[in-house]
């Protein structure tokens, strides 16, 4: 039963770091691109 | 008569059990720890009083009709409370500091690794995978987003996961810095980081919540509340035409939650709930979650580090800010840079990191509530 779960919680392990870094990249993507689109001002600054 | 008139007085005093009495004086040490000591005096104080409330024998503040169940029932269980903070830390955080190096998002998810390695932890101490997964998240270093999973897998484990999230978030300068020193050597401790200062759009920071909150609710239908209310907190910041609502989430909205939020917690707090063996093994699989945090940041620095050219080194000590815990991760990082050189300005990349970690966590949390059911 323990191994079971800790197998489980590995998995989990597993796809959140996974997850987590994927989502990251995206955002990553999605400040590039925005700040690329609308780059900022002196005065906005 | 005036025995009887005593007896129906104090006759509770009877009633009181010795795990009661431990609990009192958990309370009362919340309550000195919030006023002497300052540690997360918003959600310590009114948790400690609540413990007192609860653990009163006969209390009436708990039961079918007790004040601070009716809360819980309200507030907790239909997730209510954690949400509205997170409005209010939406409305808190500044992304454009992370607009400046998005490399540094990156840490905010690495320095997460400490949730997932305690689930692992927690698993093979005999905890259930739902019980693992809401003593893991203490590792986000993130007291709402502790609740909020918590209250959806393990409810009767809030009082001492809210109290261990909250305590340590108040530890940070005493649980990072002796980590981040045994993982990093003199050398890397000198890396200099040249801040950048570009200036950031309007119009970038009102798309960023709207896209990130499309983007997250597509992947993860089942972070969209966590995500959901985090960056409308925000967009209602950044718009420009709210500064009213703005400062009323940042102030008011959260001071108010944050004591209905404690004071209900507690109701969990009560002896025989909180005073057992589940409770120290929590206590100390969430230090062990903030160590394994600043340990999955630095050592990717460390990682990244080898990859990149010698202008564009990071100071691993960066890393270890990817955690929520905001501003206090970054300033922690700040004055170990330095304690070790004094010309060497880490604060700007820290609280990029650090602001990248308040993503990071909730995203964890997210991922969480949307993986743990599919291993059950």
């Amino acid at each position: 039963m323990v191994m079971d779960t800790l197998i489980s919680s590995l998995k989990i392990m597993g796809l959140g770091m996974l997850g987590i870094f994927i989502f990251m990249l995206l955002f990553g993507v999605v400040i590039y691109a925005l700040h690329k689109i609308f780059p900022g001002t002196t005065e906005e600054k | 008569m005036n025995q009887d008139l005593l007896l129906s007085l104090f006759g509770s005093l009877a009633l009181i059990t010795w795990k009661q009495v431990i609990m009192l004086f958990i309370g009362a040490l919340l309550i000195y720890l919030a006023i002497a000591k300052k540690y997360e005096p918003t959600l310590l104080l009114p948790m400690g009083f609540g413990t007192l409330l609860v653990n009163l024998p006969l209390s009436s503040a708990i039961g079918p009709d007790g004040a601070l169940t009716i809360f819980f029932q309200a507030g907790i269980k239909t997730e209510v409370f954690p949400l509205l903070i997170f409005i209010a830390i939406g409305a808190m955080i500044d992304f454009s500091t992370l607009f400046r190096n998005p490399l540094l998002l990156l840490f905010g998810a690495a320095a997460q690794f400490g949730i997932f390695f305690t689930i692992s932890l927690a698993s093979l101490i005999g905890f259930d995978l739902k019980e693992a997964a809401s003593i893991g998240i203490i590792g986000a270093a993130d007291g709402p987003t502790s609740i909020y999973v918590a209250s959806k897998f393990a409810e009767h484990l809030l009082g001492p996961i809210s109290v261990a999230a909250y305590s340590y978030m108040a530890l940070v300068p005493i649980i990072q810095p002796p980590v981040i020193k045994a993982l990093t050597t003199r050398k890397e401790r000198l890396i200099r980081m040249q801040g950048k200062q570009d200036p950031v759009s309007r119009t970038t920071l009102i798309l960023f919540p709207i896209i990130i909150t499309l983007i997250a609710g597509i992947i993860a239908p089942s972070s969209i509340a966590l995500i959901g209310f985090l960056m409308f907190g925000n967009l209602i910041r950044e718009c420009g035409v709210l500064q009213k609502l703005s400062l009323f989430a940042q102030n008011e909205l959260s001071s108010l939650v944050t004591i209905l939020l404690g004071i209900t917690i507690s109701s969990t707090m009560t002896g025989e709930a909180f005073v057992n063996l589940n409770t120290l093994f929590i206590i100390g699989l969430g230090l062990v979650a903030f160590v394994m945090d600043t340990a999955g940041g630095v050592l990717f620095a460390k990682l990244l580090n080898v990859f990149l050219p010698e202008r564009m080194k990071i100071n691993p000590m960066v890393g270890a800010a990817g955690i929520s815990a905001f501003p206090m991760s970054a300033r922690v990082i700040h004055k170990i840079g330095q304690d070790e050189d004094k010309g060497n300005y880490l604060l700007m990349p820290a609280v990029s990191a650090n602001v990248a970690g308040q993503i990071g966590s909730v995203i964890a949390g997210g991922l969480i509530l949307t993986l743990v059911p599919y291993f059950l």
